[in-house]
């Protein structure tokens, strides 16, 4: 079931309505409905894949048991491995088999001999990515001694399955969500109408911008051999706001109904197409991945202590390691290598955290030196989200290429409407300009309008309610649902 | 949790209600006010599809206006063509691309499949009926929402910028700037392939809607059916031709199917170049004299 669809327009207020009646009996039963209501919204897409979120959790929730349980550290560490090894074994077979077996049969091909591979017909379950890395950080916590098992297996099943974010993030941490499922709720108001806020700009990201970016985008990048540098360059900005515009939208939806439960999950974007350079970019960039791959792998490795070699050997590794996890292809791969590549630079002259403060655009010469680097910070972004979006890694080459060549100064064309072109453009920059707004909030408009008189400010959320009306397109898949 | 779910269920009353008055009334008022009048000499219309739009150069043709549009099904011209006909008594004659792609079956998807429904509804929908509408619903039930939300988008737009005239969105002269010139018979007979195989009954239900129209209005509907390159493959050439013989008898069709043209005076298989298009317009307008001298 995805948000934009007409099922999860009954289901949401079918679930709410009887998750509030049933709290007051207790949390035994409100965590049981809500898993069981995760996975009739996850078994609406296929119910068979339930059986592996199944296997996951049972494993990691006897795991940690045992972890915790015992004082030895070879018992510890082999119920750790279990539950790696179990996860990644999962998510390794159903995202990586094919593109490794592949890659091993192209490598043989270089040297002359050839094989004959179809490759198996693997369905990549939704959501993989996200609820395995979810699952994985719980027994770690719990190895680390940072957090201690979960309470019930009820409350464990509901932390993994939750559905707001179960299918594409945040991805949760354990210390932060699972507690959550401890402590009786209480509706609030205010909270639920944060919520409702947070829904209603989750769904202008997906619907008004993603979806309707999406259409020219997809035309641009598979007829992109026909067209000039100047019109690949526009398809690639128009992807950096589709990709935004989706991903952002979706945490927004998902944060905004956790609220509507009583749950508040992690800020997973901080309006990074604002930031001044590539490092804040990453900070504010789909921070729960980013700070998963921190504290589990950049930490562990050594981070950026140490000699040069080591910082620039673990910086490789995570960005190429965050490239592999949206997608067995190499051009996943080659984003984090580019992203690698811009932030080296950075934390080498130990620039990495300069920009740590909240955006401003104060007095004419630093608010242009801003908007300078704002701008050079967004135009490196696209020519790797360029990678991110092709399917080969030649295609996005030979995109590049067009780029910087003298086709950059054609006016661009393509094969939509220049009407068109030019509405999703304005719908882009008032989102840009509305998130400029509420940058010091933890979405564009958490506190737009609250001081203004009700009528204003009800006609304000009315505005949104048509331009999303208005812009409906044709359905798209969130994007990092095949993550 | 009550306040809340009433605020929730007032604020999604009140935005439906919203919605729906703003788009009944700007549909309302593009239905009164939309002009699809066209020069007062212009007493021919040309109407089909990409075919005809890139035949007929009308700056040769006194007194013509070629309306045709690309991808347009017999569908979409007949309510293009009852408002252009309510709005211009001066039409005297009116010629319609009668070819083999617009009978075939793959029109229905000219008709009611995304693309061209969404292009077509919004230029086109605010005149129509509701049983047209409900009819494509009934046939594309996915995207029809969607292609709502769109029109609905492109209403306000007319609205605000006052846009309310026809223009070369509903149609006009095509010149196609590229050419087979350059290709071998070889490569060129490689392009063609047989894509008509059934004929489609809407399609051949609101062509009779057309002739029925332009009978009540005493204006005179003429066939046209324009060259395409002797190597398309028109796999149901019988069909049209016994079509227009047990339905059409009385409608005069010119035919100019085999009229003798270069390789260098196609832009495609399918559609003449401005070379073309300039032989093929001396051509038809020699025609038009000859037949109809009185309205020359």
């Amino acid at each position: 079931m995805i948000f934009n669809s007409f099922e999860f327009a009954l289901f949401l207020p079918i679930v709410f309505l009887l998750y509030w009646l049933i709290v007051p009996k207790g949390l035994k039963y409100s965590n049981l409905f809500l898993t069981l209501s995760s996975y009739f919204f996850y078994g609406w897409w296929d119910w068979k894949f339930l059986g592996l979120i199944l296997i996951s959790t049972f494993i990691d929730y006897y795991a940690a048991k045992k972890i915790a349980s015992s004082d030895s550290p070879k018992i510890r560490k082999q119920f750790l491995t279990i539950s790696l090894v179990s996860n990644l074994g999962i998510l390794g077979f159903f995202k990586y088999f094919n593109f490794f077996v592949q890659s091993f049969i192209d490598s043989f091909s270089f040297f002359g001999y050839h094989f004959d591979y179809q490759g198996l017909s693997i369905v990549l379950p939704v959501g993989i990515s996200f609820y395995t890395f979810q699952t994985l950080s719980y027994t770690i916590d719990v190895y680390r001694k940072k957090l201690e098992p979960a309470e019930s297996f009820t409350s464990f099943a509901a932390f993994v399955c939750f559905f707001p974010q179960l299918v594409a993030g945040p991805i949760e941490r354990a210390t932060n969500l699972l507690p959550q499922f401890y402590t009786k709720k209480k509706f609030n108001h205010a909270q639920a109408v944060d919520g409702l806020r947070q829904i209603l700009w989750g769904f202008f990201q997906k619907i008004v911008i993603a979806d309707n970016a999406a259409v020219i985008v997809n035309d641009i990048f598979a007829n992109y051999s026909s067209f000039s540098g100047s019109t690949l360059l526009v398809g690639g900005i128009f992807f950096a706001f589709q990709i935004y515009g989706d991903f952002s939208g979706y945490s927004n939806i998902a944060i905004g109904l956790s609220r509507l439960f009583g749950f508040n999950l992690m800020q997973n974007f901080a309006f990074p197409y604002f930031s001044r350079d590539i490092a804040e970019f990453w900070r504010r960039w789909h921070i729960s991945l980013s700070t998963w791959f921190r504290d589990y792998l950049y930490i562990p490795l050594g981070g950026s202590r140490g000699g040069t070699l080591m910082k620039v050997r673990n910086t490789f590794i995570i960005f190429l390691v965050s490239g592999f996890w949206h997608g067995a292809n190499w051009t996943f791969v080659v984003w984090g290598a580019i992203n690698a590549f811009y932030f080296l630079p950075l934390l080498l002259s130990k620039k990495n955290r300069v920009h740590t403060d909240d955006f401003e655009l104060s007095g004419l010469i630093s608010g242009l030196v801003t908007s300078a680097k704002m701008l050079k910070t967004f135009l490196l972004s696209v020519l790797a989200w360029i990678f991110f979006r092709a399917d080969t890694v030649s295609q996005a080459s030979e995109m590049i290429g067009k780029i910087f060549s003298s086709s950059l100064f054609v006016r661009p064309h393509s094969n939509h409407t220049f009407d068109y072109v030019m509405q999703v453009g304005v719908v882009i920059v008032l989102m840009l300009f509305i998130e400029w707004h509420g940058r010091k909030d933890t979405f564009a408009i958490q506190k737009i309008g609250l001081q203004w008189p009700r009528p204003l400010r009800v006609l304000f959320y009315h505005v949104i309610v048509l331009l999303i009306v208005l812009f409906v397109g044709k359905n798209q898949d969130f994007i990092y649902f095949q993550f | 949790m009550y306040i809340f779910s009433k605020k929730v269920i007032f604020f999604l009353v009140a935005a439906t209600l919203v919605t729906l008055l703003l788009f009944v009334l700007s549909v309302t008022i593009i239905r009164v006010k939309f002009d699809f009048t066209l020069n007062h000499k212009t007493e021919n219309i040309i109407l089909g599809h990409s075919h005809s739009q890139c035949a007929y150069d009308d700056a040769l043709l006194p007194g013509f206006k070629n309306l045709s549009n690309g991808g347009e099904s017999y569908f979409y011209t007949y309510f293009k063509l009852k408002k252009i006909l309510e709005d211009n008594p001066q039409i005297k004659n009116v010629f319609l691309e009668y070819t083999n792609t617009l009978v075939a079956k793959k029109q229905d998807d000219w008709i009611w499949g995304f693309e061209k429904m969404n292009a077509n509804l919004a230029k086109y929908g605010p005149f129509m009926e509701i049983e047209d509408l409900v009819f494509l619903y009934s046939k594309n039930q996915k995207d029809f929402l969607p292609i709502l939300s769109s029109v609905f988008r492109t209403n306000l737009l007319r609205l605000f910028t006052n846009n309310l005239k026809i223009n070369e969105q509903m149609g006009g002269y095509k010149a196609l700037e590229y050419s087979l010139a350059n290709r071998t018979d070889t490569s060129i007979k490689a392009l063609s392939k047989t894509i008509y195989n059934d004929t489609s009954a809407v399609s051949l239900d609101y062509l009779k809607k057309i002739v029925g129209l332009c009978q009540a209005t005493n204006v005179t509907i003429v066939f046209i059916r324009s060259p395409q390159h002797p190597v398309v493959n028109k796999s149901n050439e019988h069909f049209i031709l016994e079509h227009h013989r047990n339905h059409f008898k009385q409608q005069l069709f010119w035919d100019f199917d085999s009229l003798q043209l270069q390789n260098k005076e196609f832009g495609d298989l399918f559609h003449l170049n401005k070379y073309g298009a300039k032989k093929m317009t001396s051509v038809f307008y020699k025609k038009y004299t000859s037949e109809f001298p009185q309205d020359k």
